[in-house]
């Protein structure tokens, strides 16, 4: 089964017919060659909901590989971001990229396969550093991939190096291309999970919760390393019940032993995002808790919520499995130790804890 | 068009011929005439206002509405007008006329600024307004803070309008107003120009009692008439500040009930210590940072020790903790 996301419009810059995932694209799908220039494209009003039905075909000029941003005051999992596209078909009530770019359409940076060389070199000339990459911060990692084809790029190209995993995060289904390859080393394929309230309401577009399961089960079987991210946890009326639910799914299809991590994180948020939250999904009940201001300026739930979430989500993990890489994504020492019962104490350590995991895992 | 309006020689036009309301062309909003008559007292009229001869006899103010109401409650009877013929000016130009005599002489209010922009968008495209008059009135040309200010003064009821007009309610406090529904709107508004909160306080105000009525079903009309809402408001023993200020901490409990119990419970905490004088504790905003800080204000160093021998002996301090602790 595949999500297949529509695309209404394609809009083509300056210069991306001449690379190869353009070509590629452009066989899978039908382009009808819509040009706009850059400064037509800005002037347009933001329009998120037809930008989810506009894939914008860019040469990248920037950085492919960049640090997660990670956020003051918390302990980041050192994690580093390739930038293959920006924006998402999906259409997470929660999703912070509603307010975190300025163009709202599916930009696809075209240029990858003739800039890869540069991400590839800097991971082999750093031999004794683990560079854990994904996609799936910008836009999720397979959305897009039965019309871009990311797998058969990055696929082959991290599987080749032993001082580099590739992490495709998603929500989707979308694991055809993927599957069709020989490749398994270096490759983690994760899945977003919520509780089956959340992902019924919030989640609009994606996959269900027992689809994603069923395709992380296929992937484990298929010899590939999952990965789950309980992201953002979110406290609703009969949480408790709601969340075990998801955990009895993940015990049903899923073997533990073959799973190389899982993260929490709570619902955060930049002020600014609440706005075009009630806009854009004014039934959500995503800003229903008790937020307030982080040591960071985001969003967050009060303390003893958040790291109430964190217990009770690790407990029941803990009793499934005693050895799942659980790790909280952007806390604070004092959180976790007291919600764990043992810190990291800062990025260094929680970096340290996920090579570990790779190691472990990939040798 | 410039030059026909310098030719013209005032003459007298009684005030019975000129309209009390201030017709297409003004763009006069909220204001106060006690400074116009004062300075027409001292000084005359300067500047004569333009009229202009509409149908059936009718005389349209091009400019001086204001002049010619302060004229009216100085109980003049006539005033010197400079009159134009109607087939000389498009109504276009005469609200040209109006906007830049305005544009050069003073600041608009949010609610002119809307109905300049309301009356541009009759007579020119949305891109000349954008590009050429918004920078004028200081607004960023975009088209949702064009649709907003129109909305100021489209969407607005009189009360509102003043109370925006006159600096009572704020631009962002009118922009949430907009996103409500009518009925919560006026709701809304009749309450905090009956209470005058400060823009900082209707901020808060509207984003929490927004949250409620999301969580809970309820319009914001609903929240506003609860009972403990009016025992508040009807308190003989509260001032204005003191029942903003119990409002906001009623709101904030039903919004933030974990926090605000986290809060009252420290404050008990530390109240039970019987902390010497000039010594305080205090936690960080929301409890979020994980240390709390004790503040010693001392004379002397016999004092300083004086208060941490005092301290030593609180044996309650020992069992300080976060406040949600003892109740999970």
């Amino acid at each position: 089964m595949m999500c297949v996301f529509p695309v209404d419009k394609v809009l083509i810059d300056k210069g991306a017919e001449q690379y190869r995932l353009f070509s590629g694209i452009s066989e899978r799908i039908k382009i009808s060659r819509s040009r706009q220039d850059r400064e037509e494209i800005q002037a347009q009003e933001m329009d998120l909901g037809r930008g989810k039905k506009t894939l914008h075909l860019v040469p990248y000029a920037g950085d492919l590989l960049k640090p997660c941003p990670g956020t003051k005051a918390h302990i980041c999992c050192g994690y580093q971001i390739l930038n293959v596209a920006t924006n998402c078909p999906l259409d997470c009530s929660y999703c912070i990229l509603q307010s975190y770019f300025t163009e709202p359409n599916l930009r696809v940076f075209v240029n990858l396969e003739e800039r890869l060389g540069e991400v590839l070199n800097r991971i082999d000339c750093h031999p004794d550093m683990i560079f854990r990459i994904g996609t799936g911060e910008f836009t999720d990692s397979l959305a897009l991939d039965p019309i871009v084809g990311w797998s058969e790029l990055l696929i082959p190209a991290f599987s080749k190096r032993k001082n580099a995993i590739l992490e495709l995060k998603t929500k989707t289904c979308n694991i055809k291309r993927l599957s069709l390859l020989r490749e398994r080393k270096q490759i983690i394929i994760s899945w977003s999970l919520n509780s089956p309230f959340i992902t019924a309401r919030e989640e609009h577009r994606a996959a269900t919760l027992r689809q994603r399961l069923e395709t992380a089960a296929r992937c484990q079987s298929e010899g590939f390393i999952v990965g789950f991210h309980f992201d953002p946890l979110i406290p609703h009326s009969n949480w408790r019940d709601e969340y075990l639910r998801t955990l009895d799914l993940l015990d049903r299809h899923i073997d533990p032993r073959r799973v190389i991590w899982i993260s929490m994180g709570s619902f955060r948020f930049m002020p600014q995002l609440k706005a075009v939250i009630r806009k854009r999904h004014p039934h959500t009940t995503v800003l229903d808790g008790e937020f307030i201001p982080g040591l960071d300026g985001k969003m967050r739930y009060f303390k003893p919520i958040r790291m109430e979430l964190y217990r009770f989500m690790r407990e029941h993990l803990e009793a499934w499995h005693n050895d799942l890489g659980l790790y909280l994504c952007m806390e604070s020492d004092d959180v976790w130790s007291r919600s764990f019962g043992w810190s990291p104490g800062d990025t260094k350590g929680l970096s340290r804890f996920l090579d570990d995991r790779v190691k472990k895992f990939f040798g | 068009m410039h030059h026909k309006i310098d030719l013209m020689k005032p003459i007298q036009i009684s005030l019975d011929r000129l309209s009390t309301e201030p017709g297409p062309f003004s763009m006069s909003y909220g204001f106060e005439l006690a400074p116009l008559i004062n300075s027409l007292q001292n000084v005359g009229l300067v500047n004569s206002p333009i009229v202009m001869e509409g149908e059936g006899g009718a005389i349209l103010i091009i400019t001086g509405y204001r002049r010619i109401a302060a004229f009216r409650a100085m109980g003049k009877e006539s005033i010197g007008c400079r009159m134009c013929i109607q087939d000389t000016f498009a109504p276009s130009d005469a609200l040209l006329i109006n906007f830049f005599e305005n544009l050069a002489t003073r600041e608009f209010n949010p609610v002119e600024k809307g109905m300049i922009l309301n009356r541009l968008a009759r007579f020119l495209s949305p891109q000349e307004i954008l590009t050429q008059y918004m920078p004028l009135l200081g607004l960023a040309s975009n088209k949702s803070i064009l649709t907003l200010y129109i909305s100021f003064d489209n969407d607005f009821d009189e009360s509102m309008k003043q109370g925006l007009a006159k600096g009572r309610l704020s631009e962002q406090t009118a922009k949430a107003l907009l996103d409500m529904n009518p009925g919560d709107r006026k709701a809304m508004g009749i309450f905090f120009l009956a209470l005058r909160f400060n823009m900082n306080q209707q901020k808060q105000v509207i984003e929490i009692l927004t949250d409620i009525s999301h969580i809970t079903g309820a319009t914001i009309a609903d929240l506003l008439g609860e009972k403990e809402v009016g025992r508040i408001i009807s308190a003989p023993s509260l001032n204005h500040p003191q029942k903003t200020k119990a409002l906001l901490g009623l709101w904030r409990h039903q919004r933030y009930p974990r926090l605000t119990l986290a809060e009252k419970t420290f404050k008990q905490q530390v109240s039970r210590l019987c902390l010497p004088k000039n010594v305080q504790i205090q936690a960080s905003p929301y409890f979020e940072a994980d240390l709390y800080r004790m503040e010693i204000f001392f004379k002397t160093g016999k004092d300083l020790k004086d208060k941490i021998e005092h301290l030593l002996k609180i044996e309650e301090l020992e069992h300080l903790e976060d406040p949600w602790e003892g109740a999970e």
